[in-house]
């Protein structure tokens, strides 16, 4: 055995320097020659006989160096590098081929991972906690109520006391707060949640400790735990903050952690720092009205062997045993439990589905490429393939070298291809803006890379060895005598490279209506008719915080002055106080409407309300559909008031006329009296459609804080300027008030669809990708079709045809093939469009204007790529194919 | 002595190789070729190039080792001797000639005598 390793190591070690061993060897014979030929001298032979009889009893010199050089190295090694030396030269030999096969390989490898890789890391966002599907969402619903599901705390306690299929089981409310640093107030998106939430999770904190049990009690909770962003940016990434105090609108915080950077919460948006949730637990187990509170997420971890639906049947008997508090008497309520990934997952499952899908057509496109290149070079070398073999040349032979042709080659366009996707996805990076929550560093999907070079590389060779194979089996006379004779086999070939760019075209097609239906899906989206004008309308955010507004008299006399101040800046037309579209999140407050029935277990639906300052529906160019607006004297003294939107009215009262009816929403609150219906403004983002919305005059109401409030104003002159000045007269009228965001409406509405953008420019690129694709094919097989047919085109030169008529022959040609293409491509596109229809927004899967435009693109950019052939045909001389023949 | 087949020249080739090194201590392969020419009373009718054969899968088995030396006509030449290693393997292999002679021996005789 030893020696076996010794053999080994001396093989590799030679074959490595092999020349030298095979000169030591031309030495010794030479050396060993002479001796004999002196021995024969001496025993009386002449020279020249002694030289040949030495010669003789040697043996022949070569033919022992070759069988020396078969023990003394490994053959292959040898062969292989004179291969490749032959695979560089012959790729130099024709540069259009090698540059367009590594260029397609390039392309689809490089761009499909790093496309596919920033809307997997950034669109889809999957949950990454250890064991993530032990993890579950829970939440209360009102059976048969479809608006919001949140659970009552003192649920939330005793399903944690008494289930015995989790480990763990912690609550979280997502809360608006300000940070208040070096004199600036940063509005942070913030997380109250239970102590035990980390060890759900599985997480652990980069420094400091979690939260301790004892901390997550009303009154004891004045901790808090940094995100990585968060430190980073507000604290330098400071260590010693652990152990300081920071200062929030609700108060100051203690620092006692900082988590990891990779960390994510479950939540939709990027959450900057967490307090403890504080509830006050024997309050709320006493239910007794105004006391319960509720929370809005919670999330537990299955016990290892339990199935999610042995957790749901354990939580459905807990919850039907448990009392709801006086107020819901009556009211039945189920508990929810889903996985994790699904209640976060922001619509994903199609949309992973339908990428996957881009990158599989993409990749495919990339292997009909180099199918049909590969093809087409092999039909090529048909004649040189038959005089190797009959030189000699092995099978075997033949095989290995044409696979070290197209693994050299395969091997550039990977390497290119990786090259690419590195770089194409740091471009990426720099393009997706900075709102979006996601990874820092974006990682490339290695799956998604590793699968696209196997495909790439794996095609490469699969065709380069194919046609040479098969033609290695044609007996060598035929093949060297004549070139192109054969016309049954020309013709059936020319079908199948036919019929592969009819594939490419129909590939494109689908990519092309995909992308298109996105991005008019997106401008749809962003460009609706949302009934007001938001040209130079500047919002400014601001954050009432309770602790130091807490009453409606205090907080009216706060947003009187900043009106007053507003109004009073040169060049602005109007202000307002109220709601910023687009907003986001759900309408949650429940209401009821006097005379109607609350039904008991029945529906109860939800509204949004906002507190808003008189005449903002006139400011934002809006007017109402009956009755009027809130005005100046609807104050505090005077008659509760309020405005509700179109659907409120067609879903609460349909059909009746709504103004002089009342509504409140507390009970035991003030009946409002309804003075106006005014045009619905969307609350719930872009997508979602308008909200039953009430809205209430700002005197009026009891606290005007949240997130998505603020105030308008709209200008006559350019708008740039407003912002600083705004923050300064609020700063005069209370300067510890901070304005957490001055923003042009436009500008709030474009970033609230920033995903959907990203997502339509990233499909868009994948249909670009597809058409580049596609017309490299179809330019190629224009290309061979041409030179298959350069005879056929000589003979119909030389019998008279024009040069133009060649010209529509290839054209002709291509056209048919991108008709058929198109034919079966938009067949699957309506097909596929109809299983994603989810994906778009107020587009018809079906949509004439994207299918025509794509296929008018398609179209155009094929006979683009098919001018240049169609040119060449033109250009055939027929005294040149005449004197070949 | 009629001539060996083929089969069996390659193993006692390079034993004879190995021995004549042994005995004679370093060589280059003309000395080696007439070293067996010597002992096998000129029936081994062999190409002396193929000595060179054996000697290469000597060394790679590290059994000799080879060094540049002058011949006797002034020539570059390699000389080639055994190794501990060698010498160890050579012991072995005669070990096993001398078993496999007995073995054959005793079956012959026991065949002449039934």
């Amino acid at each position: 055995m030893w020696e076996r390793i010794r053999v080994l190591i001396s093989r590799v070690l030679v074959a490595v320097g092999r020349d030298r061993a095979k000169d030591d060897f031309e030495e010794e014979a030479a050396a060993h020659m002479e001796l004999l030929a002196d021995r024969f001298v001496g025993q009386g032979m002449t020279f020249e006989e002694a030289r040949y009889a030495a010669r003789r009893q040697f043996g022949g010199v070569s033919q022992l160096q070759e069988s020396l050089r078969d023990e003394l190295t490994y053959r292959i090694v040898d062969s292989l590098a004179q291969d490749i030396a032959f695979a560089l030269r012959q790729l130099r030999a024709a540069p259009r081929f090698a540059m367009v096969v590594v260029a397609a390989l390039a392309l689809g490898i490089g761009a499909s991972t790093s496309i596919f890789s920033v809307i997997n890391a950034i669109l889809l966002r999957p949950m990454s906690y250890p064991e993530a599907d032990r993890l579950v969402w829970l939440g209360e619903v009102m059976k048969r109520n479809t608006t919001d599901e949140v659970t009552l705390t003192p649920n939330f306690l005793d399903w944690r006391r008494r289930n015995r299929v989790f480990s763990g089981m912690a609550a979280y409310n997502v809360v608006p707060r300000t940070l208040l640093a070096n004199g600036e107030a940063t509005q942070l998106r913030t997380v109250k949640a239970s102590a035990a939430l980390l060890s759900v999770l599985q997480a652990e904190p980069l420094l400091g400790r979690a939260f301790l049990p004892g901390e997550d009690r009303k009154g004891q909770d004045q901790v808090v735990i940094l995100s990585y962003p968060l430190w980073q940016q507000a604290f330098g990434g400071d260590g010693s903050v652990v152990g300081r105090r920071v200062l929030l609108d609700d108060g100051a915080y203690e620092v006692v952690g900082i988590l990891p950077p990779c960390f994510h919460f479950p939540t939709l948006q990027p959450i900057d720092l967490m307090t403890p949730l504080g509830k006050n637990e024997e309050l709320e187990l006493t239910r007794v009205d105004g006391t319960t509170t509720i929370v809005r997420d919670v999330v537990a971890r299955m016990n290892q062997g339990v199935s999610i639906a042995q957790a749901r049947a354990e939580m459905e008997v807990i919850e039907a045993s448990l009392t709801p508090p006086s107020f819901l008497r009556g009211v039945q309520m189920a508990v929810k439990v889903v996985p994790l990934h699904e209640r976060f997952a922001g619509g994903a499952r199609f949309g992973l589905l339908a990428v996957l899908c881009a990158v599989g057509c993409v990749l495919l496109l990339v292997c009909a490429n180099v199918a049909n290149l590969m093809l087409g070079r092999g039909e090529a070398r048909r004649r040189e393939m038959a005089i190797r073999g009959a030189l000699g040349a092995s099978r075997g032979r033949i095989t290995q070298q044409l696979l070290v042709e197209s693994s050299v080659l395969a091997l550039l366009g990977c390497g290119l291809g990786l090259v690419g996707a590195f770089w194409a996805r740091s471009l990426l990076v720099s393009l997706i803006p900075q709102t979006l929550p996601g990874p820092v560093t974006l990682p490339l999907d290695f799956r998604v890379l590793g699968f696209a070079m196997v495909i790439s590389f794996g095609s490469t060779i699969v065709f380069g060895l194919g046609p040479a194979l098969a033609s290695a089996r044609v007996p060598a006379a035929s093949a060297l005598t004549s070139d192109g004779r054969s016309v049954t086999g020309g013709v059936r070939r020319r079908r199948w490279l036919s019929a592969l760019a009819c594939l490419q075209m129909a590939i494109a097609i689908v990519l092309l209506t995909g992308g298109g239906l996105m991005l008019r899906s997106f401008w749809k989206l962003r460009y609706q008719d949302l009934g007001f004008s938001p040209d130079r309308v500047v919002t400014a955010t601001v954050n009432l915080s309770r602790g130091r507004y807490p009453s409606a008299g205090k907080q009216s006399v706060f947003i009187d002055a900043v009106l007053e101040r507003l109004r009073s800046i040169p060049g602005v037309e109007g202000v307002g106080f109220g709601v910023l579209p687009p907003g986001d999140g759900h309408a949650t407050n429940g209401f009821a409407v006097e005379g109607r029935e609350q039904p008991a277990q029945g529906r109860r639906a939800a509204a949004r309300q906002y507190s808003v300052s008189p005449n903002l529906f006139r400011m934002l160019g809006m007017r109402p559909r009956s009755g009027r607006e809130i005005e100046a004297y609807d104050g505090e003294g005077s008659l509760p008031v309020a405005l509700i939107s179109e659907a409120f009215a067609r879903s609460q009262l349909p059909g009746e006329d709504a103004i002089g009816r009342r509504l409140r929403f507390e009970p035991n609150t003030p009946w409002r009296t309804i003075v106006g219906v005014v045009p619905d403004v969307k609350t719930a983002g872009l997508a979602s459609p308008a909200e039953p919305t009430v809205f209430v005059p700002y005197r009026q109401s009891g606290f005007v804080g949240g997130d998505g409030v603020g105030f308008l104003v709209r200008t006559a002159l350019d708008a740039a300027p407003l912002g600083p000045e705004i923050r300064r007269q609020v700063a005069q009228v209370d300067p510890q008030q901070p304005v957490i965001r001055i923003e042009m409406l436009d500008q709030r509405l474009s970033e609230s669809v920033v995903r959907p953008r990203l997502a339509a420019v990233l499909l868009g690129g994948f249909a670009v990708l597809g058409l580049v694709l596609a017309a490299l094919g179809l330019h190629s097989v224009m290309f061979a079709m041409v030179r298959s047919r350069y005879r056929e085109i000589g003979i119909r030169l030389a019998m008279g045809g024009l040069p133009g008529d060649m010209v529509w022959l290839v054209l002709g040609e291509s056209l048919l093939v991108m008709a058929i293409g198109l034919a079966i491509g938009t067949g699957c596109a309506l097909w596929l469009s109809r299983v994603l229809e989810s994906l778009w927004f107020e587009v018809s899967g079906a949509d004439p204007v994207t299918f025509v435009g794509s296929a008018m693109l398609l179209v155009a950019t094929g006979l683009a790529a098919s001018w240049l052939p169609a040119r060449q045909a033109s250009r055939v001389d027929p005294m040149e194919i005449l004197r070949n023949e | 002595m009629t001539p060996l087949k083929p089969e069996v020249l390659q193993g006692t080739l390079d034993l004879m190789v190995l021995q004549s090194l042994a005995a004679l201590g370093p060589l280059h392969g003309y000395g080696i070729a007439r070293r067996i020419e010597q002992v096998s009373e000129d029936s081994l009718k062999l190409n002396e190039g193929t000595v060179y054969q054996a000697l290469l899968r000597l060394q790679q088995k590290g059994w000799i080792s080879s060094d540049w030396g002058v011949s006797e006509n002034n020539r570059r030449a390699k000389f080639y001797s055994v190794t501990r290693s060698g010498r160890k393997q050579l012991t072995r292999e005669t070990e096993s000639w001398h078993r496999m002679a007995r073995l054959v021996g005793k079956i012959l005789q026991l065949g002449n005598e039934g």
